[in-house]
């Protein structure tokens, strides 16, 4: 099968220089910035069977949805956490165990046909960790979907269940002092540890505009002996 | 002239590997240990230079040997254990790096049971991470053995002047604060309180009833 692969962030190019070894990839071609996309891509698309998008942030058209066969891949066990910041979004809300699904790219934000589902871990105290989970995870999927194609029929979601959520603003990485009296510890650290690097990590600004970033923490829960005394 | 040098830290065994080659060493030992120390000579050597040593070197050895070491205060408040915690925690960012002399005192209270000598200063800025901070001490501490070394014999000793306001040695415990106390301390305080605990000290922590936070690292960013 020849396949392009699209994605720039380090973690979709560490998956792409893995999957692109999979028996069943004859030749493959990969898109690793915006301008390479627009430069190469319409010369590229048209001898792929297949084009795969990782973390990509940019809108594809409908002419290149409808007329190939396009995938990408989703941090969340969608229907659920559709839309922007998915990882951010679970993790505030206290959503450890996971799935990363794999699913055709529509018109759709996040709401094309699911091929693959694959556990995945959104443990660990920094966005570091959770992106080498997610590039664990994603890589298992993809093998898993190129040992099964063409004999894998991919499943309609059901869009009237699940939920959507808006991509993170910057000032939403804001913590107040009152989340201290209003929030667990356990909530304020998964706040602020999905929010560590390369995101716009958590912070706690004064009347005057100074800001203190929470750059690296770790929670231990009462039941455990304290780290490091 | 022969020396031994005391240093189990990261960035004061970097300092050792500077100062064994001074011109007027020629013969240098390191310990790390307390029990190291005990086990050499000391008679076959000329002075002890210790570089962040927690341990009291205790009258049996300076009754034997000259020591030195140095200690990163200018306030005499800061001389009985944790002065870069204590010092940023009171808000200083600029204090001195010195050589200070172990004259064993048994009354004195102060770490190391020193009496306020000091010959050699440098400058030494206590912004930044821990990590800035280390980096630094790492620099000052070559800067002023070299000098002490370069002037030795001929040291001229100074007195700090003696305050009686004591800022006691912080223990592990003082890590923590709880949840509740945060609203009450500024966005510099917070800062200051979780900076100068990072590794390799015991981090600053918030605590409640179902666990502890641990904030390993903070960048502060003063609205310009």
């Amino acid at each position: 099968m020849k396949v392009i692969f699209c994605g720039y962030r380090s973690w979709a190019l560490n998956i792409i220089h893995e999957i692109k070894k999979h028996e069943k990839i004859s030749s493959c071609e990969i898109i690793s910035s915006k301008d390479n996309y627009d430069s190469k891509f319409n010369q590229l698309v048209s001898r792929a069977d297949l084009i795969v998008f990782l973390g990509w942030s940019w809108i594809i058209p409908n002419e290149i949805t409808n007329n190939h066969l396009c995938i990408g891949i989703h941090p969340s066990d969608l229907p659920y956490y559709r839309g922007g910041s998915p990882l951010q979004h679970q993790i505030i809300n206290g959503v450890i165990k996971t799935k990363v699904s794999l699913m055709t790219i529509s018109e759709k934000l996040d709401g094309g046909d699911i091929w693959l589902k694959h556990d995945l871990d959104l443990g660990g105290s920094t966005n570091e960790t959770i992106l080498k989970n997610l590039e664990k995870s994603t890589l298992a999927l993809l093998n898993n979907f190129f040992n099964d194609f063409p004999h894998i029929d991919p499943v309609k979601q059901d869009l009237t269940k699940g939920s959507y959520f808006k991509r993170r603003t910057i000032d939403q990485s804001r913590l107040d002092l009152k989340d201290f009296k209003t929030k667990s510890l356990e909530e304020i650290y998964n706040f602020i540890r999905c929010l560590t690097d390369p995101y716009p990590n958590a912070f706690i600004e004064d009347k005057n505009g100074n800001k203190l970033l929470f750059k690296e923490v770790q929670f231990v829960p009462s039941d455990k002996e304290i780290r490091k005394e | 002239m022969k020396i031994i040098f005391l240093a189990y830290r990261d960035w004061s065994l970097k300092v050792y590997e500077y100062i064994r080659r001074h011109p007027k060493i020629n013969n240098s030992v390191l310990c790390k240990t307390h029990n190291e120390l005990l086990k050499i000579d000391l008679k076959k050597y000329d002075l002890i230079i210790s570089c962040g040593w927690s341990d009291e070197l205790g009258k049996d050895i300076l009754n034997k040997i000259d020591a030195i070491g140095v200690h990163c205060a200018e306030l005499d408040r800061y001389s009985y254990g944790s002065p870069l915690q204590l010092q940023i925690i009171d808000g200083i960012t600029r204090t001195k790096h010195r050589v200070f002399s172990f004259t064993y005192d048994e009354n004195s209270p102060r770490a190391h049971t020193h009496n306020c000598l000091y010959s050699h200063e440098v400058e030494l800025d206590l912004s930044g991470n821990m990590s800035d901070i280390l980096e630094q001490l790492t620099s000052t501490s070559k800067v002023l053995f070299s000098r002490f070394l370069d002037d030795f014999p001929t040291i001229e000793w100074r007195k700090w002047p003696v305050e009686e306001i004591v800022r006691k040695k912080r223990e592990p415990r003082d890590s923590i604060i709880q949840k509740k106390d945060i609203s009450t301390m500024s966005t510099l305080e917070l800062y200051n309180f979780f900076r100068c605990l990072e590794d390799p000290y015991p981090n600053g922590a918030i605590e409640d009833e179902h666990g502890i936070l641990f904030i390993e690292k903070v960048r502060f960013l003063k609205k310009s």
